[in-house]
């Protein structure tokens, strides 16, 4: 339980390049971590807990993506297996850059632009919300979260390399 | 459409079928790009985090925002048994994680609250479950039961922040916290820092204008920490306390200094009972005024200036006798505006009315009969961030005192205006909101008096 409190948030970000919405995500989280801890014992040490918890946790994402295909358009079975084998090689150490990066790489936006950012973890409406208070449609203001985010991500991936090297 | 921004509206479900197969297709072919994609994940994860993370403390400043895995390991220390987190574990059952953060992997239940007035965004009715987040008591008693078992008895005026089932954090104000053994290792931290408990009960009193911390052990053990010095120290033992300031953590023992931990003063508060109200200059009342708040706003036309103004009958209270008061306010988002027009602080100042031919105002009067600043006196101002929508706000000074004095058994007119106005440019300017006393969850304007 501790080692997964521990690395919650890279198994999160793993779940993440899997599944397509945070619902399941979290779901998936839930379904590893119960099978973690019936399994806890096939675990031979604390060092090697991430890669036996990215295991499990893999295979619970693919096979809930069935499931959230029925509504939701979906990355191939195929494809998504190559970006699992990517985000499993990310080590915990790149996740905590990710998030220092992003830190840094947030605060160069606008109080606005930071604001839309934030707007989709805020609950279904908020973005929508937003745009009934601006001059912008809902449409137009996905596509620029689209682009904002896209910006961000290129800082931080700018940030994480020099990290890296 | 660029390969970076598909991935980003991809993880936003904001691709058409089409789409996503093209971009399944370029991902296909490129391991960079899949790269990008394992990478634009772990960010979507990160800024998750953030938008969490102030939605606990919507003031902090970005840079002020530790990474998740320094919030996360106060918490892992303090687990300290096994035993500890079994039982943490099967007791979350299913909500652990459930569904997001935002819609609320519960971490406590609110078991009881006796004349509680709250502002929070949490849910406040006796029963609910609490997802991290602030609760701010403004007055009566109010009971936290933590998933753990721990259980947090908090006294008004007083901030608590929920941050996990072991952790919270009293910004100021005083409760008692009681750890069974099922949540040994409940950190309860405060501004100065904060203590383990080891078991059973200890009280705390966080005082924000000497800025220190009180704590005093009922029954059982804590271990307190300043961090600022490093230093630890254990209490074992009822009447043991400990106060931590920025300098120092000094123990003592309770019963050599008996006041130590005081209850809190008496204080009195007292409401507008409906009687505020707000004015636009062209009196479209109907359109423009949502009677659940308070509106103010100054704009460089003046062409939509809004103020509001409101009272209270001193007739209840004997003034004789009091040391300080607070005249409170509580900022609620606003409907209408742009903070982006807004200057990064905004100054409000609150004037007292001492013409009396305008004592007699009326709820829908008219902009050109309403108590004006001019009318009054200006008794003190206060700031607000633009990036605040919610909170506390008010004066407390001797102008304010003497006024009322000044007034003692009659009734007492506020006028409240936006002294700054917007940022040239950026389309129209936030209307600050207050809630009124019809406001549905923050209290209404009110008046704090405490005795020497």
């Amino acid at each position: 339980m501790r080692l997964f409190v521990k690395h919650e948030p890279a198994l999160r970000a793993f779940a993440r390049s899997i599944l397509p919405d945070w619902n399941s995500v979290e779901d998936a989280l839930q379904e590893a971590s119960v099978t973690m801890w019936e399994k806890l014992g096939q675990l031979g040490d604390e060092d090697g807990f991430l890669p036996w918890a990215k295991v499990i946790v893999r295979f619970k994402c693919l096979s809930a993506i069935a499931t959230v295909r029925r509504n939701r358009h979906v990355l191939s079975d195929e494809v998504l297996e190559l970006i699992a084998d990517e985000a499993e090689a990310m080590d915990a150490g790149e996740i905590v850059n990710v998030r220092r990066a992003l830190n840094t790489c947030l605060s160069q936006f606008s109080a606005p632009h930071q604001e839309l950012l934030l707007a989709p973890y805020a609950g279904d409406g908020r973005v929508k919300q937003l745009a009934e208070q601006g001059p912008k449609s809902v449409n137009a203001l996905y596509k620029l979260l689209g682009r904002l985010r896209a910006k961000l991500a290129t800082c931080v991936r700018g940030h994480v390399a020099t990290e890296m090297s | 459409m660029d390969p970076q921004t598909q991935i980003q509206r991809y993880l936003l479900g904001d691709l058409t079928e089409d789409e996503v197969a093209e971009l399944d297709k370029l991902l296909n072919d490129d391991p960079e790009l899949r790269r990008e994609f394992a990478l634009a994940a772990a960010m979507d994860t990160g800024l998750r985090e953030v938008a969490f993370e102030r939605s606990i403390e919507p003031a902090e400043a970005v840079s002020q925002i530790q990474p998740a895995t320094s919030r996360t390991r106060f918490v892992l220390t303090a687990v300290v048994s096994v035993a500890a987190a079994v039982i943490v574990m099967v007791s979350l059952g299913p909500a652990f994680l459930r569904a997001g953060l935002f819609k609320a992997a519960s971490v406590a239940t609110l078991v009881s609250s006796e004349n509680a007035a709250w502002e929070s965004s949490l849910p406040t009715t006796p029963g609910s479950e609490l997802a991290p987040g602030v609760m701010k008591l403004v007055s009566g008693v109010a009971t936290v039961r933590f998933t753990s078992g721990a259980e947090v008895v908090v006294e008004a005026p007083a901030s608590l922040t929920l941050n996990s089932t072991m952790k919270a954090k009293l910004e100021y104000g005083a409760a008692v916290v009681t750890v069974p053994d099922s949540a040994i290792g409940f950190v309860l931290e405060t501004p100065n820092g904060y203590a383990v408990d080891y078991g059973t009960q200890f009280a705390v009193r966080v005082d924000q204008r000497e800025k220190q911390s009180d704590f005093e052990v009922i029954d059982g053990e804590i271990a307190v920490h300043h961090p600022e010095t490093g230093d630890e120290v254990r209490l074992t033992g009822q009447g043991k306390t400990a106060t931590i300031s920025e300098a120092a953590l000094v123990v003592a023992d309770f019963e050599q200094q008996s006041d130590s931990i005081e209850t809190s003063a008496d204080v009195i508060r007292i409401g507008t009972n409906g009687r505020s109200t707000s004015i636009l200059r062209n009196n479209k009342r109907k359109k423009f005024i949502n009677p659940e708040v308070l509106s103010v706003k100054r704009t460089n036309s003046g062409k939509w200036d809004y103020r509001s103004f409101f009272a209270f009958d001193l007739s209840t209270v004997n003034l004789d006798n009091v040391g300080t008061a607070r005249l409170r306010l509580n900022l609620v988002p606003s409907t209408r505006g742009l903070v982006s027009a807004l200057p990064k602080v905004n100054r409000f100042g609150i004037y007292g009315l001492t013409d009396q031919t305008k004592a007699d105002w009326e709820i829908e009067c008219l902009w050109e009969d309403s108590p004006r600043p001019e009318d009054g006196i200006l008794l003190g101002m206060f700031e607000i961030n633009r990036s605040e929508n919610r909170g506390s706000f008010g004066i407390q000074n001797e102008e304010l005192l003497n006024f009322l004095k000044k007034h003692d058994g009659s009734s007492v007119t506020f006028i409240l205006i936006r002294e700054t106005t917007q940022i040239n440019g950026v389309g129209p300017s936030l209307t600050h909101m207050f809630a009124s006393d019809s406001h549905p969850e923050a209290v209404g304007p009110m008046l704090e008096f405490s005795f020497d």
